[in-house]
């Protein structure tokens, strides 16, 4: 029996990939594994036996994918995801929320602030504002390089500069590493950052042990001590708001503009019985303040584009920020 | 089935081997007559060889920790590899094999050629005959070397039975990038093995006291780790990227070592033939399973078939004792 190589004997079979099969695993998965069920503030059993019973294993797979969504929609998470071959399944209230909240006109900062000449060094896009007294730095999606040495030749650049506007608005996240990179040229004290841990089993409440996360060494790096403000709004997820809830520990940082959407939670990810792939946060965020801003990190100052500065061609945000910069 | 397949035309070749074999020895049954061997059959020598060889087949992959479901696809896999023999008491081997597996899961219509499964697998192995069946039918035994449980006489069939200890390690990685943060999973088994092993010199049928031509034997060896200490990724299958700067000093830091009884097994069926000496090349049917056991997403089980094509090379060999005449 042996001989003839059969796994077989040993392997329970895959599990089926049929519709129920498929709404169970998934609502397990998320069940023993989500890491957010405390902020969330969702009745999960509730979820399954409100969606269940509408799940057979003749579906079609458009009815399944539809009570699929409806399950992770129940979350407002924009790292719970499902996709299959012809579509994808994300949180519709962040999709909302990044646009219909969205402190950010891109053809205005473009025209008005970028300006034809403006320069590219890796992902960053920058140019002086405000007669040339504060660097402006577009930075669009934490998935565009942003190494320390690029940061430290964009500054190079511009050594009579009073302050620069870091403007993350609208930047879904991306590699974490570039947080660091961007922060080894900001002013290290050796400051607490934020606190995570990992899910570590079934029950919503089980966490592994409490990791702090201390503001990265400048090392060799001249650290940039001068006014600094990042610009965020409600499109600044994953990676973004990452990134602004550890500026908040930097004593020369502002943030402004609008709450961030959140999602400070790693997401795992994998295959449902159908094939069809998920993803979903298995990490939490602790504060130094002791809050998980899970659902988003508030700015220090709160400043919405105004329709009045759109009129004028005026992004009255990056205004408010070079004001401050001037003014320090 | 196509596993199974292969193993019936392994057994067919050997039937077709032992065939002619089985008629030429009742015919020369009655020719049998006295005449002087010439031992000198390098007998007397301790040996290094080189092994170099693949093998190709199939694979299958499944990791709970991301799907419950299973990969499968064509794999290939080199091998190279010391042994040290001759008529040293034991027979040292050290093998590393490395495959590489295309996968597509089991719902997916065809290959994802981002998907593949890398295992290496390093294997240590001491082994030392300890019995023989049907090995001497005449009152000559001719004893060689200073192991007398190596007895090379003439005889009608030839069986050797060795057992084997040592020790492995099983590294497997599974890239997925469908999964993300999950892209990559390790599963690394390490512990003692003990094997089982039956020569059958084919050649003895043939001619029975021509023990120079001893130019083929079919081999059948089963091996087992008893016990293993299985590394696997933890609960939450990712490591916790937010809590290490750089992020790279996170991997695998949430991966745990768990002690697994009977974590592997493998059972090797071919046939040997000997171009030298000691040289020769083996054709052999290898089947390998490994399982950390356990259910949730905990478990990961691999395995493989693979028909392999190995060459045994003698490096160098260093003459211990002394061949003998003998009349008989």
């Amino acid at each position: 029996m042996l001989f003839a190589g059969c796994e077989k004997i040993f392997m329970p079979r895959d599990t089926e990939a049929t519709a129920t099969a498929t709404f169970d695993y998934l609502w397990q998965q998320i069940d023993e594994r989500y890491s957010l069920f405390d902020v969330k503030n969702v009745d999960w059993n509730a979820v399954r036996d409100s969606l269940r019973p509408g799940v057979y294993d003749e579906m079609s797979n458009d009815s399944l994918f539809a009570i699929l969504k409806k399950m992770i929609n129940t979350l407002d998470d924009g790292h719970v995801d499902i996709w299959g071959n012809y579509d994808i399944a994300s949180s519709e209230q962040i999709y909302l929320q990044r646009y219909a909240n969205s402190n950010f006109d891109l053809n205005i900062v473009a025209l008005n602030y970028l300006r034809a000449d403006h320069h590219t060094t890796g992902g960053l896009v920058y140019n002086s504002i405000a007669g040339g007294q504060v660097l402006y730095i577009r930075y669009s999606s934490f998935s565009n390089s942003a190494s320390t040495a690029l940061m430290q030749t964009v500054i190079n650049r511009y050594p009579d500069i009073k302050g620069i506007v870091f403007d993350i608005r609208q930047n879904g996240g991306g590699e974490i590493q570039n947080e660091w990179n961007l922060m080894a040229l900001l002013p290290s004290q050796g400051q607490l950052l934020y606190s995570t841990q990992m899910k570590a089993g079934p029950a919503h409440d089980d966490f592994g042990p409490l990791k702090q996360v201390y503001a990265p060494d400048n090392g060799d790096n001249e650290p940039f001590t001068k006014p600094f403000v990042l610009l965020t709004d409600r499109g600044c997820y994953s990676a973004a708001s990452s990134f602004a809830l550890c500026l908040k520990s930097y004593p020369n940082v502002t943030v402004m503009g609008d709450t961030t959407a959140g999602g400070l939670a790693i997401p795992t990810g994998g295959a449902l019985p159908n094939g069809w792939h998920y993803r979903f946060g298995v990490s939490r965020t602790i504060a130094p303040d002791g809050i998980n801003y899970e659902q988003g990190v508030p700015p220090d100052q709160v400043v919405h584009l105004s329709p009045a500065a759109i009129a004028a061609g005026r992004d009255n945000i990056i205004d408010s920020a070079a004001t401050l910069i001037l003014n320090n | 089935m196509r596993h199974t397949n292969i193993h019936i035309a392994l057994l067919f070749l050997a039937a077709a081997c032992l065939w002619p074999a089985a008629a030429g020895a009742q015919e020369k049954s009655d020719t049998t007559e006295l005449k002087t061997i010439v031992v000198q059959h390098a007998s007397g020598y301790k040996t290094t060889s080189l092994r170099l060889g693949a093998g190709a087949g199939y694979a299958l992959y499944r990791d709970m920790g991301t799907a419950p479901i299973s990969f499968k696809g064509l794999a290939l896999q080199p091998v190279v590899g010391l042994e040290l023999g001759g008529m040293r008491r034991w027979t040292t081997t050290v093998d590393a094999f490395t495959s590489v597996a295309i996968l597509e899961d089991a719902v997916k219509p065809k290959f994802n050629f981002g998907s593949f499964g890398i295992s290496n697998t390093l294997r240590f192995k001491m082994k030392r005959h300890i019995t023989s069946l049907w090995s001497l039918e005449s009152e000559d035994k001719l004893y060689l070397g200073h192991d007398d449980k190596y007895p090379l006489g003439h005889k009608e069939h030839y069986v050797f039975f060795s057992a084997g200890f040592g020790a492995a390690n099983f590294l497997d990685v599974t890239v997925n990038p469908d999964y993300e943060n999950a892209a990559a999973g390790v599963s690394d088994f390490i512990g003692p093995e003990l094997s089982l092993r039956a020569d059958l010199y084919l050649n003895t049928i043939f001619n029975s006291y021509d023990i120079d031509k001893a130019d083929k034997q079919m081999h059948c060896e089963i091996g087992l780790m008893p016990l293993a200490a299985v590394l696997r990724p933890g609960y939450s299958y990712i490591d916790n990227y937010t809590a290490a700067q750089p992020v790279m000093d996170a991997l695998f830091d949430d991966y745990e070592w768990h002690i697994k009884p009977f974590a592997a097994l493998y059972t090797d069926i071919g046939l040997d033939i000997l171009t030298g000496p000691y040289n020769r090349i083996s054709i052999s049917y290898l089947w390998t399973y490994r399982s950390s056991g356990n259910s949730g997403q905990w478990r990961f089980d691999h395995a493989s078939h693979l028909l392999h094509i190995d060459f045994i090379v003698l490096l160098k060999s260093k003459r211990s004792c002394s061949g003998r005449i003998i009349k008989l």
